[in-house]
């Protein structure tokens, strides 16, 4: 569905003979327009924006709606901002009208706050996406509505297309993660179906040559776009399949904030790796004995990954790598 | 969700598989994190702490991952200290801190629980990273660590069956998570083993079927074998593969039901018509069934040869005896689900 809006802008003849907006300067020779210059369109569309604008929206009451619904709820509530928006634009609508719009707008927020949990958080989290760029859709439809000039109009028109162009996308974002989460949870899925869901959802151009081990590029260019790491041979596939579970069921920020944290923490000890404070005896289960050190400069070059860590991840510390 | 999360056991297992993680994994991570900091304690000493004083230390040092323990979720399961109402989970009646117990709606629950999964792998994957990195990869010690998180998913998303896979060579290891049951599990590893690398020798899988958890080992030399030989030599190549092939510890076929398929072909091939395509086969029969370092059948087979040999010198006047390959072939050892195997059913 689009939307059309027309704003009219009055215009007058200047003294200079040239055309000139009403209340605006002559972009031909200069004159300043006159305080007593009104036009009546832009004065009631400034009026319901002020409207608007002098109403706190924050802490609106949540919506009656399961998840589920939200996608709906967000289309129709855009579409009543378009609709009142563009009645505005062409003199018709009112003020209440547009205050309804961004009141329901509001409370779908609210709703949409109340869901952030996990699993569905990333679910949620891509609609509250949506409902932000809505909302920052609607910002530039009041910019537009009281624009001074067809200019000013236009551009605020583009933020708004841009605005909804995202929310689009998070919502067709969080669509896809609905409809792999439905597939999955069907009681038939198959390893091959975590593959190809996977696949469609980390790497959704990519062939799979060489089957699984393609995951382990796939996760080696997740790590470096979400920490800006590199990623040890052997280990892309765990980063690609915890990125398809942060995504599916947990909160991908704070999963990768975590992971960056402990590779700092990690790694600032490991710039030490010289000093006294990062060196320590250490004894484990088995009764071996080693130096902890992160002070290594020659890397393995046959790194073996374990999903394991902690105790005997302190073991057998020592030789090549002290 | 299929589960009632308002179920009195639903909290107790999200319960007991938050404090499994809390206990053992994401402790020894913050462990990890203070002995490579320098703390002066032994790795014993320092878990001797306990988790409150590991996750305080984290927090004063900034760490995320500290505030996503809470100590409400491990002392409700060690001591049985929460209610369920209705929606809403209390933690921490019986000992409630100074603000009170911890009221959660049942969608809160499940995100505390997530919570603490959430960062036990993400301390996991930072820690496996850095120390990969630096050339010294974390040990396996145990796999008891890895089926809370298989159960944690699988009770929270109510996934179904899991396996945690590994593919691990000298230098490539990856681990995955996916549902699926063994036989099957096997046909798609059967299916896969062309796009894997040829350095890579063997998968080990843990999964959850419906018959419960148990463990899986794939060598793929003679899978790759098997799927190369050609169909006079499929049988041989199969029943290898299967020798080989190890579930919770045992062979997935038995030894004597190898023996018996070892045995057929190789009194078929000692019986054939010319002696030099008769002595080639059974001399490459050898050396294909080295690998199932079974020294009798390596002797029966020679002792095969040895009869096929003195019969086209004209050294035996009377009908030779087999020997223990005659012994097994006519042994009765095959079950029907070994049979359906060798006759194709999972990997071709």
């Amino acid at each position: 569905m689009s939307t059309r809006f027309s704003l009219s802008f009055s215009q007058i003849e200047c003294r200079c003979g040239g055309a000139r907006i009403v209340g605006q300067i002559c972009t031909y020779c200069g004159a300043t327009p006159s305080v007593t210059e009104v036009d009546p369109g832009k004065q009631l569309r400034q009026r319901a924006v002020s409207q608007v604008c002098s109403i706190d929206f924050d802490g609106a009451e949540p919506l009656l709606l399961e998840l589920t619904e939200i996608p709906e709820v967000l289309h129709r509530a855009l579409d009543q901002l378009l609709t009142v928006s563009a009645q505005l634009a062409q003199g018709a609508g009112s003020g209440p009208q547009l205050e309804a719009a961004f009141r329901d707008i509001a409370r779908l927020h609210s709703t949409i706050e109340s869901f952030r949990y996990r699993p569905s958080i990333g679910i949620s989290g891509r609609y509250l996406e949506a409902v932000a760029q809505i909302e920052r859709s609607g910002v530039a439809v009041l910019d537009a509505l009281c624009a001074e000039t067809p200019i000013a109009a236009q551009r605020s028109g583009r933020v708004m297309q841009e605005a909804i162009d995202s929310a689009t996308a998070a919502v067709d974002s969080a669509m896809a993660l609905v409809a792999i989460r439905r597939e999955l949870d069907s009681s038939d899925a198959s390893l091959l179906s975590w593959v190809a869901s996977a696949v469609s959802r980390l790497a959704p151009d990519q062939a799979l040559s060489q089957g699984y081990l393609d995951f382990d590029g796939v996760g080696a260019s997740i790590l470096k776009a979400r920490i800006n790491e590199e990623c040890p041979m052997g280990l892309g596939l765990s980063v690609a399949f915890f990125e398809f579970l942060a995504q599916m069921c947990l909160d991908e920020g704070e999963f990768w904030q975590v992971v960056r944290e402990q590779v700092t923490f990690l790694e600032s000890r490991h710039a030490q790796g010289g000093s006294s404070a990062g060196r320590h005896p250490v004894e484990g289960p088995l009764g071996s004995h080693g130096d902890l050190s992160l002070g290594s400069e020659q890397p393995c070059p046959s790194p073996v990954v374990s999903r394991e860590v902690g105790r005997e991840l302190c073991l057998d510390w020592t030789g090549n790598c002290s | 969700m299929s589960v009632a999360k308002s179920d009195e056991n639903f909290v107790w297992t999200g319960l007991a598989i938050a404090h499994d993680l809390e206990e053992g994994l994401a402790k020894e991570l913050f462990a990890t994190l203070q002995l490579v900091f320098g703390v002066p304690n032994s790795y014993s000493e320092i878990l001797a702490k306990g988790l409150a004083n590991l996750t305080e230390w984290a927090a004063n040092r900034g760490l995320l991952a500290a505030t996503a323990f809470p100590s409400a979720i491990r002392n409700a399961h060690a001591h049985h200290d929460f209610e369920v109402d209705g929606g809403r989970v209390t933690l921490a009646v019986l000992k409630p801190p100074q603000d009170g117990p911890l009221v959660l709606s049942s969608e809160g629950f499940v995100d505390a629980i997530l919570k603490v999964f959430e960062a036990t792998i993400a301390m996991w994957l930072g820690t496996t990273l850095v120390m990969t990195r630096v050339g010294e990869p974390p040990r396996l010690s145990s796999l008891s660590q890895g089926i809370p998180m298989e159960e944690a998913i699988g009770t929270l998303m109510s996934a179904g069956g899991w396996v945690d896979l590994e593919v691990r060579n000298a230098g490539t290891a990856v681990s995955i998570t996916a549902a699926a049951d063994r036989d099957p599990l096997l046909a798609e590893f059967a299916g896969l083993v062309p796009s894997i690398p040829s350095q890579i020798v063997r998968i080990d899988a843990r999964m959850t079927g419906p018959s419960g958890i148990f463990d899986l080992q794939v060598p793929l030399g003679p899978m790759r074998r098997y799927q190369q030989a050609s169909d006079e030599w499929s049988t041989v190549a199969l029943a290898i593969l299967h020798a080989r092939i190890v579930v919770n510890g045992s062979a997935f076929l038995s030894r004597e039901y190898v023996r018996k398929v070892i045995a057929i072909e190789a009194m078929t091939m000692g019986a054939q018509p010319a002696y030099k395509d008769a002595m080639h086969d059974l001399r490459e029969l050898r050396t294909r069934c080295q690998e199932l370092e079974d020294s009798e059948l390596d002797a029966g087979i020679a002792h095969l040869q040895a009869i096929r040999r003195n019969g086209a010198l004209g050294l035996t006047t009377k009908e030779p005896e087999l020997g223990v390959l005659g012994v097994w072939a006519a042994a009765s050892v095959a079950t029907s689900a070994e049979v359906a195997v060798l006759s194709g059913g999972v990997l071709t």
